[in-house]
Protein backbone atom coordinates (compact mmCIF):
# COMPACT_ATOMS: atom_id res chain seq x y z
CA UNK A 1 0.00 0.00 0.00
CA UNK A 2 1.67 2.93 -1.18
CA UNK A 3 1.99 6.16 1.19
CA UNK A 4 0.47 8.41 -1.51
CA UNK A 5 -3.19 6.33 -1.48
CA UNK A 6 -2.47 6.50 2.43
CA UNK A 7 -2.81 10.46 2.01
CA UNK A 8 -5.34 10.41 -0.45
CA UNK A 9 -7.37 8.53 1.39
CA UNK A 10 -6.94 10.47 5.20
CA UNK A 11 -7.53 13.46 3.24
CA UNK A 12 -11.34 12.22 2.18
CA UNK A 13 -11.74 11.24 5.69
CA UNK A 14 -10.51 14.52 6.95
CA UNK A 15 -12.56 16.76 5.02
CA UNK A 16 -15.19 14.92 5.22
CA UNK A 17 -15.04 14.63 8.88
CA UNK A 18 -14.66 17.99 9.68
CA UNK A 19 -17.75 18.44 7.33
CA UNK A 20 -19.98 16.36 8.86
CA UNK A 21 -19.22 16.56 12.72
CA UNK A 22 -19.88 20.65 11.47
CA UNK A 23 -23.55 19.89 10.27
CA UNK A 24 -24.36 17.47 12.32
CA UNK A 25 -23.90 14.84 9.65
CA UNK A 26 -21.22 11.47 9.35
CA UNK A 27 -19.61 12.48 6.00
CA UNK A 28 -20.79 9.37 4.33
CA UNK A 29 -22.77 11.80 2.05
CA UNK A 30 -19.06 12.86 1.00
CA UNK A 31 -17.22 9.97 1.41
CA UNK A 32 -19.60 7.60 -1.21
CA UNK A 33 -19.03 9.66 -4.38
CA UNK A 34 -15.51 10.22 -3.60
CA UNK A 35 -14.89 6.87 -3.28
CA UNK A 36 -16.70 5.38 -6.49
CA UNK A 37 -15.59 8.89 -8.38
CA UNK A 38 -11.95 9.16 -7.29
CA UNK A 39 -10.85 5.17 -6.81
CA UNK A 40 -13.65 3.45 -8.82
CA UNK A 41 -14.77 1.47 -5.39
CA UNK A 42 -17.49 -0.65 -6.14
CA UNK A 43 -20.35 0.99 -4.76
CA UNK A 44 -20.91 -1.70 -1.75
CA UNK A 45 -17.67 -1.05 -0.49
CA UNK A 46 -17.67 2.53 -0.99
CA UNK A 47 -20.55 1.98 1.44
CA UNK A 48 -19.61 -0.18 3.81
CA UNK A 49 -16.02 2.06 4.32
CA UNK A 50 -18.35 5.08 4.63
CA UNK A 51 -20.71 3.44 7.48
CA UNK A 52 -17.05 2.71 9.68
CA UNK A 53 -16.47 6.25 9.25
CA UNK A 54 -19.66 7.76 10.49
CA UNK A 55 -19.47 5.87 13.28
CA UNK A 56 -15.24 7.82 13.53
CA UNK A 57 -17.09 10.99 12.95
CA UNK A 58 -19.84 10.91 14.97
CA UNK A 59 -17.77 9.43 18.11
CA UNK A 60 -15.22 12.32 17.92
CA UNK A 61 -17.37 14.56 17.60
CA UNK A 62 -19.80 13.79 20.03
CA UNK A 63 -17.00 13.49 22.59
CA UNK A 64 -16.50 17.04 22.19
CA UNK A 65 -20.18 18.41 21.63
CA UNK A 66 -21.01 16.50 24.70
CA UNK A 67 -18.51 18.02 26.79
CA UNK A 68 -19.88 21.29 25.75
CA UNK A 69 -23.17 20.27 27.16
CA UNK A 70 -24.76 21.25 23.72
CA UNK A 71 -26.15 17.72 23.07
CA UNK A 72 -29.18 16.63 24.29
CA UNK A 73 -28.94 12.65 24.89
CA UNK A 74 -32.46 12.08 26.15
CA UNK A 75 -33.76 13.44 23.03
CA UNK A 76 -31.45 11.49 20.74
CA UNK A 77 -32.05 8.31 22.36
CA UNK A 78 -35.75 8.68 21.71
CA UNK A 79 -35.35 9.65 18.26
CA UNK A 80 -32.58 7.05 18.05
CA UNK A 81 -35.41 4.27 18.63
CA UNK A 82 -37.26 4.71 15.24
CA UNK A 83 -33.98 5.57 13.07
CA UNK A 84 -32.22 2.12 14.19
CA UNK A 85 -35.91 0.33 13.20
CA UNK A 86 -35.72 2.10 9.90
CA UNK A 87 -32.32 1.61 9.49
CA UNK A 88 -32.57 -2.28 9.45
CA UNK A 89 -35.64 -1.82 7.19
CA UNK A 90 -33.27 -0.24 4.88
CA UNK A 91 -30.58 -2.16 5.08
CA UNK A 92 -32.72 -5.45 4.92
CA UNK A 93 -34.28 -3.99 1.24
CA UNK A 94 -31.40 -1.96 0.17
CA UNK A 95 -30.69 -4.76 -2.32
CA UNK A 96 -34.34 -5.65 -3.96
CA UNK A 97 -35.23 -1.82 -4.36
CA UNK A 98 -34.12 0.18 -7.28
CA UNK A 99 -32.44 3.35 -5.63
CA UNK A 100 -33.64 5.26 -8.73
CA UNK A 101 -37.02 6.76 -7.69
CA UNK A 102 -35.88 6.76 -4.25
CA UNK A 103 -32.94 8.77 -5.10
CA UNK A 104 -35.23 11.32 -7.13
CA UNK A 105 -37.52 11.61 -3.62
CA UNK A 106 -34.45 11.90 -1.75
CA UNK A 107 -33.66 14.74 -4.10
CA UNK A 108 -36.99 16.61 -3.78
CA UNK A 109 -36.84 16.17 0.22
CA UNK A 110 -33.22 17.83 0.53
CA UNK A 111 -34.35 20.46 -2.14
CA UNK A 112 -37.20 20.98 -0.04
CA UNK A 113 -35.18 21.26 3.55
CA UNK A 114 -32.53 23.30 1.88
CA UNK A 115 -35.01 26.04 0.87
CA UNK A 116 -36.88 26.22 4.07
CA UNK A 117 -33.89 26.58 6.45
CA UNK A 118 -32.61 29.33 3.94
CA UNK A 119 -35.97 31.03 4.54
CA UNK A 120 -36.45 30.89 7.95
CA UNK A 121 -36.63 34.41 9.58
CA UNK A 122 -35.49 33.25 12.67
CA UNK A 123 -31.95 31.68 12.04
CA UNK A 124 -29.27 32.28 14.50
CA UNK A 125 -32.00 34.17 16.52
CA UNK A 126 -31.87 31.60 19.26
CA UNK A 127 -33.47 33.85 22.08
CA UNK A 128 -36.83 33.56 20.92
CA UNK A 129 -40.38 31.86 22.05
CA UNK A 130 -38.30 29.43 24.22
CA UNK A 131 -36.88 32.53 26.59
CA UNK A 132 -40.25 32.32 28.74
CA UNK A 133 -39.80 28.70 29.96
CA UNK A 134 -39.09 28.26 33.79
CA UNK A 135 -35.69 29.73 35.14
CA UNK A 136 -34.96 26.04 36.62
CA UNK A 137 -35.01 22.81 34.47
CA UNK A 138 -33.56 19.80 34.48
CA UNK A 139 -34.27 16.15 32.99
CA UNK A 140 -36.10 14.92 35.98
CA UNK A 141 -38.29 17.91 36.28
CA UNK A 142 -41.22 14.94 35.51
CA UNK A 143 -40.04 11.80 36.29
CA UNK A 144 -41.93 9.49 34.54
CA UNK A 145 -42.51 11.58 31.55
CA UNK A 146 -40.64 12.52 28.58
CA UNK A 147 -39.14 15.33 30.10
CA UNK A 148 -37.02 17.01 27.12
CA UNK A 149 -36.50 20.61 28.09
CA UNK A 150 -32.97 21.51 29.03
CA UNK A 151 -30.70 24.22 27.84
CA UNK A 152 -26.84 24.77 26.03
CA UNK A 153 -24.23 27.11 26.33
CA UNK A 154 -23.67 28.71 23.34
CA UNK A 155 -19.58 30.18 23.02
CA UNK A 156 -20.35 32.49 19.98
CA UNK A 157 -23.25 34.24 21.65
CA UNK A 158 -21.86 33.94 25.31
CA UNK A 159 -25.00 33.00 27.04
CA UNK A 160 -27.62 29.76 28.07
CA UNK A 161 -29.74 29.14 25.71
CA UNK A 162 -33.68 27.45 26.82
CA UNK A 163 -35.22 25.61 24.43
CA UNK A 164 -38.24 23.06 24.95
CA UNK A 165 -38.99 20.15 22.11
CA UNK A 166 -41.93 20.44 20.73
CA UNK A 167 -44.21 18.28 17.78
CA UNK A 168 -42.49 14.92 19.28
CA UNK A 169 -44.63 12.56 16.88
CA UNK A 170 -43.83 14.34 13.74
CA UNK A 171 -39.87 13.82 15.17
CA UNK A 172 -40.21 10.10 15.97
CA UNK A 173 -41.31 9.79 11.89
CA UNK A 174 -39.25 11.75 10.52
CA UNK A 175 -36.21 9.61 12.62
CA UNK A 176 -37.89 6.65 10.93
CA UNK A 177 -37.65 7.82 7.29
CA UNK A 178 -33.78 9.19 8.16
CA UNK A 179 -33.44 5.65 9.46
CA UNK A 180 -34.80 4.16 6.08
CA UNK A 181 -32.21 5.88 4.38
CA UNK A 182 -29.50 5.42 6.23
CA UNK A 183 -30.01 1.79 5.82
CA UNK A 184 -30.42 2.07 1.67
CA UNK A 185 -27.70 4.86 0.85
CA UNK A 186 -25.45 3.84 3.85
CA UNK A 187 -25.81 7.02 5.18
CA UNK A 188 -25.87 8.41 8.71
CA UNK A 189 -29.49 10.31 8.03
CA UNK A 190 -27.97 13.62 9.46
CA UNK A 191 -29.46 15.41 6.50
CA UNK A 192 -32.93 14.65 7.39
CA UNK A 193 -32.56 14.85 11.42
CA UNK A 194 -31.10 17.96 11.79
CA UNK A 195 -33.94 20.02 10.19
CA UNK A 196 -36.59 18.02 11.57
CA UNK A 197 -35.08 18.82 15.62
CA UNK A 198 -34.72 22.15 14.41
CA UNK A 199 -37.47 23.28 11.89
CA UNK A 200 -40.33 20.90 13.18
CA UNK A 201 -39.25 19.99 16.78
CA UNK A 202 -38.18 23.64 18.02
CA UNK A 203 -34.10 22.11 18.63
CA UNK A 204 -31.64 25.64 17.97
CA UNK A 205 -29.61 24.79 14.98
CA UNK A 206 -26.15 23.70 17.00
CA UNK A 207 -28.01 21.59 19.77
CA UNK A 208 -29.52 19.76 16.76
CA UNK A 209 -26.53 19.31 15.13
CA UNK A 210 -24.43 18.12 18.36
CA UNK A 211 -27.58 15.58 18.83
CA UNK A 212 -27.24 14.38 15.78
CA UNK A 213 -23.71 13.72 15.84
CA UNK A 214 -24.49 11.42 19.22
CA UNK A 215 -26.98 9.35 17.22
CA UNK A 216 -25.64 8.66 14.01
CA UNK A 217 -22.92 6.66 15.43
CA UNK A 218 -25.42 4.42 17.07
CA UNK A 219 -27.26 4.13 13.40
CA UNK A 220 -24.29 3.53 11.51
CA UNK A 221 -23.49 0.94 14.17
CA UNK A 222 -26.91 -0.92 13.37
CA UNK A 223 -26.11 -1.36 9.55
CA UNK A 224 -22.03 -1.65 10.03
CA UNK A 225 -22.11 -4.99 11.41
CA UNK A 226 -23.85 -6.92 8.25
CA UNK A 227 -21.90 -4.76 5.95
CA UNK A 228 -18.05 -6.50 8.15
CA UNK A 229 -20.19 -9.95 7.90
CA UNK A 230 -20.91 -9.53 4.18
CA UNK A 231 -17.11 -8.55 3.35
CA UNK A 232 -18.39 -5.11 2.09
CA UNK A 233 -15.50 -3.80 4.19
CA UNK A 234 -11.97 -3.23 3.88
CA UNK A 235 -9.94 -2.41 6.01
CA UNK A 236 -6.79 -1.21 4.60
CA UNK A 237 -9.46 1.20 2.90
CA UNK A 238 -11.27 1.85 5.80
CA UNK A 239 -8.33 3.08 8.34
CA UNK A 240 -6.91 5.44 6.55
CA UNK A 241 -10.21 7.63 6.54
CA UNK A 242 -11.15 7.21 9.83
CA UNK A 243 -7.95 8.39 10.99
CA UNK A 244 -8.79 11.62 8.83
CA UNK A 245 -12.19 11.60 10.02
CA UNK A 246 -11.13 11.89 13.60
CA UNK A 247 -8.91 14.47 12.85
CA UNK A 248 -11.41 16.27 11.13
CA UNK A 249 -14.49 15.65 12.97
CA UNK A 250 -12.30 16.92 16.16
CA UNK A 251 -11.90 20.64 14.31
CA UNK A 252 -15.11 20.34 12.67
CA UNK A 253 -17.16 20.37 16.70
CA UNK A 254 -14.73 23.18 17.62
CA UNK A 255 -15.46 25.00 14.74
CA UNK A 256 -19.43 24.61 15.12
CA UNK A 257 -19.35 25.33 18.75
CA UNK A 258 -17.67 29.33 17.52
CA UNK A 259 -19.76 30.47 14.82
CA UNK A 260 -22.60 31.88 14.78
CA UNK A 261 -25.52 29.50 14.63
CA UNK A 262 -27.02 31.55 11.34
CA UNK A 263 -23.73 30.75 9.68
CA UNK A 264 -24.36 27.08 10.63
CA UNK A 265 -27.55 27.21 8.92
CA UNK A 266 -26.31 28.48 5.68
CA UNK A 267 -23.57 26.31 5.43
CA UNK A 268 -26.43 23.72 6.56
CA UNK A 269 -28.64 24.12 3.62
CA UNK A 270 -25.94 24.78 1.03
CA UNK A 271 -24.17 21.25 1.62
CA UNK A 272 -28.09 19.84 1.27
CA UNK A 273 -28.84 21.80 -2.14
CA UNK A 274 -24.92 20.27 -2.98
CA UNK A 275 -26.45 16.80 -1.97
CA UNK A 276 -29.63 17.37 -3.93
CA UNK A 277 -28.00 17.89 -6.87
CA UNK A 278 -25.90 14.69 -6.30
CA UNK A 279 -29.33 12.31 -5.81
CA UNK A 280 -31.22 14.03 -9.09
CA UNK A 281 -28.29 13.39 -10.70
CA UNK A 282 -27.91 9.68 -9.53
CA UNK A 283 -32.17 9.48 -10.20
CA UNK A 284 -31.25 10.66 -13.85
CA UNK A 285 -28.75 7.84 -13.89
CA UNK A 286 -26.06 10.33 -14.87
CA UNK A 287 -24.47 8.54 -11.42
CA UNK A 288 -20.86 8.80 -10.21
CA UNK A 289 -22.42 8.72 -6.22
CA UNK A 290 -24.41 6.41 -5.59
CA UNK B 1 -18.70 23.01 31.65
CA UNK B 2 -21.88 24.31 30.33
CA UNK B 3 -23.88 21.04 31.86
CA UNK B 4 -21.85 22.34 35.59
CA UNK B 5 -23.04 25.78 34.33
CA UNK B 6 -26.92 24.32 33.70
CA UNK B 7 -27.27 23.05 37.19
CA UNK B 8 -25.52 25.82 38.69
CA UNK B 9 -28.12 28.19 37.12
CA UNK B 10 -30.59 26.21 38.57
CA UNK B 11 -29.21 26.94 42.09
CA UNK B 12 -29.03 30.63 41.94
CA UNK B 13 -32.54 30.14 40.91
CA UNK B 14 -33.23 28.76 44.47
CA UNK B 15 -34.48 25.27 43.56
CA UNK B 16 -32.69 21.91 45.04
CA UNK B 17 -31.53 19.98 42.36
CA UNK B 18 -32.47 16.59 43.18
CA UNK B 19 -30.26 13.12 42.86
CA UNK B 20 -31.70 12.38 39.93
CA UNK B 21 -29.77 15.32 38.19
CA UNK B 22 -26.41 14.21 39.23
CA UNK B 23 -26.80 11.16 38.08
CA UNK B 24 -28.20 12.80 34.76
CA UNK B 25 -23.95 14.97 34.88
CA UNK B 26 -23.03 10.92 35.66
CA UNK B 27 -24.17 10.06 32.48
CA UNK B 28 -23.07 12.63 30.10
CA UNK B 29 -19.73 12.06 31.81
CA UNK B 30 -19.62 8.52 31.23
CA UNK B 31 -20.79 8.20 27.83
CA UNK B 32 -17.96 10.93 26.80
CA UNK B 33 -15.46 9.18 28.66
CA UNK B 34 -16.52 5.27 26.81
CA UNK B 35 -16.13 7.52 23.61
CA UNK B 36 -12.94 8.80 24.21
CA UNK B 37 -11.98 5.20 25.32
CA UNK B 38 -13.54 3.58 22.63
CA UNK B 39 -11.76 6.07 19.73
CA UNK B 40 -8.23 5.93 21.77
CA UNK B 41 -8.68 2.22 21.61
CA UNK B 42 -9.13 2.15 17.62
CA UNK B 43 -6.93 4.38 16.92
CA UNK B 44 -4.05 2.71 19.12
CA UNK B 45 -4.56 -0.53 16.75
CA UNK B 46 -5.46 1.42 13.29
CA UNK B 47 -2.15 3.20 13.72
CA UNK B 48 0.61 0.27 14.20
CA UNK B 49 -2.12 -1.77 11.88
CA UNK B 50 -1.38 0.90 8.70
CA UNK B 51 2.16 1.07 9.40
CA UNK B 52 2.44 -2.37 9.18
CA UNK B 53 0.17 -2.80 5.89
CA UNK B 54 2.66 0.39 4.76
CA UNK B 55 5.79 -2.22 5.33
CA UNK B 56 4.22 -5.14 3.89
CA UNK B 57 3.05 -3.76 0.81
CA UNK B 58 -0.81 -4.92 1.51
CA UNK B 59 -2.88 -4.43 -1.39
CA UNK B 60 -6.13 -2.48 -0.28
CA UNK B 61 -8.84 -4.25 -1.83
CA UNK B 62 -8.95 -7.04 1.23
CA UNK B 63 -12.18 -7.65 2.77
CA UNK B 64 -12.15 -7.82 6.85
CA UNK B 65 -10.81 -10.56 8.55
CA UNK B 66 -13.92 -12.91 10.07
CA UNK B 67 -14.24 -13.09 13.88
CA UNK B 68 -13.19 -16.83 13.78
CA UNK B 69 -9.77 -16.43 12.37
CA UNK B 70 -9.41 -12.86 13.69
CA UNK B 71 -7.46 -14.37 17.17
CA UNK B 72 -4.90 -16.22 15.06
CA UNK B 73 -4.39 -13.97 12.25
CA UNK B 74 -3.70 -11.20 14.97
CA UNK B 75 -0.78 -13.76 17.17
CA UNK B 76 0.73 -13.57 13.47
CA UNK B 77 0.82 -9.64 13.59
CA UNK B 78 -1.19 -9.68 10.29
CA UNK B 79 -1.87 -6.33 9.03
CA UNK B 80 -5.06 -6.78 8.21
CA UNK B 81 -6.13 -8.67 11.34
CA UNK B 82 -5.27 -5.85 13.40
CA UNK B 83 -7.05 -3.08 11.53
CA UNK B 84 -9.83 -5.48 11.67
CA UNK B 85 -9.80 -5.35 15.16
CA UNK B 86 -9.15 -1.47 15.08
CA UNK B 87 -12.29 -1.26 13.50
CA UNK B 88 -14.69 -3.65 15.80
CA UNK B 89 -13.02 -1.58 18.49
CA UNK B 90 -14.45 1.42 16.98
CA UNK B 91 -17.80 0.03 15.86
CA UNK B 92 -19.21 -0.92 19.82
CA UNK B 93 -18.11 2.68 20.79
CA UNK B 94 -21.44 3.50 20.28
CA UNK B 95 -22.92 0.29 21.85
CA UNK B 96 -21.28 1.28 25.13
CA UNK B 97 -22.72 4.57 24.95
CA UNK B 98 -26.15 3.14 24.57
CA UNK B 99 -25.43 0.31 27.22
CA UNK B 100 -24.49 3.22 29.72
CA UNK B 101 -27.93 5.23 29.12
CA UNK B 102 -29.95 2.18 29.93
CA UNK B 103 -28.07 1.36 33.18
CA UNK B 104 -27.82 5.04 34.45
CA UNK B 105 -31.55 5.06 33.87
CA UNK B 106 -32.55 1.91 35.71
CA UNK B 107 -30.20 3.35 38.53
CA UNK B 108 -32.55 6.43 38.77
CA UNK B 109 -35.70 4.10 38.05
CA UNK B 110 -36.53 6.18 35.16
CA UNK B 111 -38.29 2.94 33.37
CA UNK B 112 -39.43 5.13 30.61
CA UNK B 113 -35.52 5.97 29.24
CA UNK B 114 -34.42 2.64 30.60
CA UNK B 115 -36.52 0.85 28.42
CA UNK B 116 -36.15 3.35 25.10
CA UNK B 117 -32.22 2.73 25.69
CA UNK B 118 -33.19 -1.25 26.03
CA UNK B 119 -35.60 -1.25 22.90
CA UNK B 120 -32.20 0.98 21.07
CA UNK B 121 -29.90 -1.89 22.12
CA UNK B 122 -32.01 -5.16 21.39
CA UNK B 123 -32.55 -3.70 17.58
CA UNK B 124 -28.53 -2.89 17.48
CA UNK B 125 -28.27 -6.40 18.56
CA UNK B 126 -30.74 -7.75 16.37
CA UNK B 127 -29.17 -6.63 13.59
CA UNK B 128 -25.67 -8.04 14.96
CA UNK B 129 -27.98 -11.63 15.14
CA UNK B 130 -28.50 -11.18 11.30
CA UNK B 131 -25.31 -9.92 10.32
CA UNK B 132 -23.84 -13.38 11.72
CA UNK B 133 -26.88 -16.04 10.80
Amino acid sequence: MEWSSLLLLGGIGFAAGTLGAMLGVGGGIFIVPLLTLLLQLPLHIAIGTSIVAIVATSSAAASSYIKSGMTHIRLGMLLELPTTIGAICGAIVATSLNPQPLSALFGLLLTYTACSMLRQRRIGDELTSNATLPQTRGHYDNPGTLSLSTSYYDQNLGQTIPYQVTHIPHGLGASFFAGNIAGLLGVGGGMIKVPAMNLIMGVPIKAAMATSNFMIGITAVAGAFIYYYRGFVYPHLAAPIILGAFLGAQLGSRIAQRISGRRLNLVFAIALLITSVLMWLKAANIAFAY
Amino acid sequence: MAQGSQYSFCLLGGKVISSSNSEDSKLYTGVRLALIIGTLSSLALLLPGLVLSALAEVRISQSAVPLAQLIPQITKLQPGAILTLGILALLFTPVIGVILAMVTYLRVKDWLYSGIAMAVLSVILFGLARALL
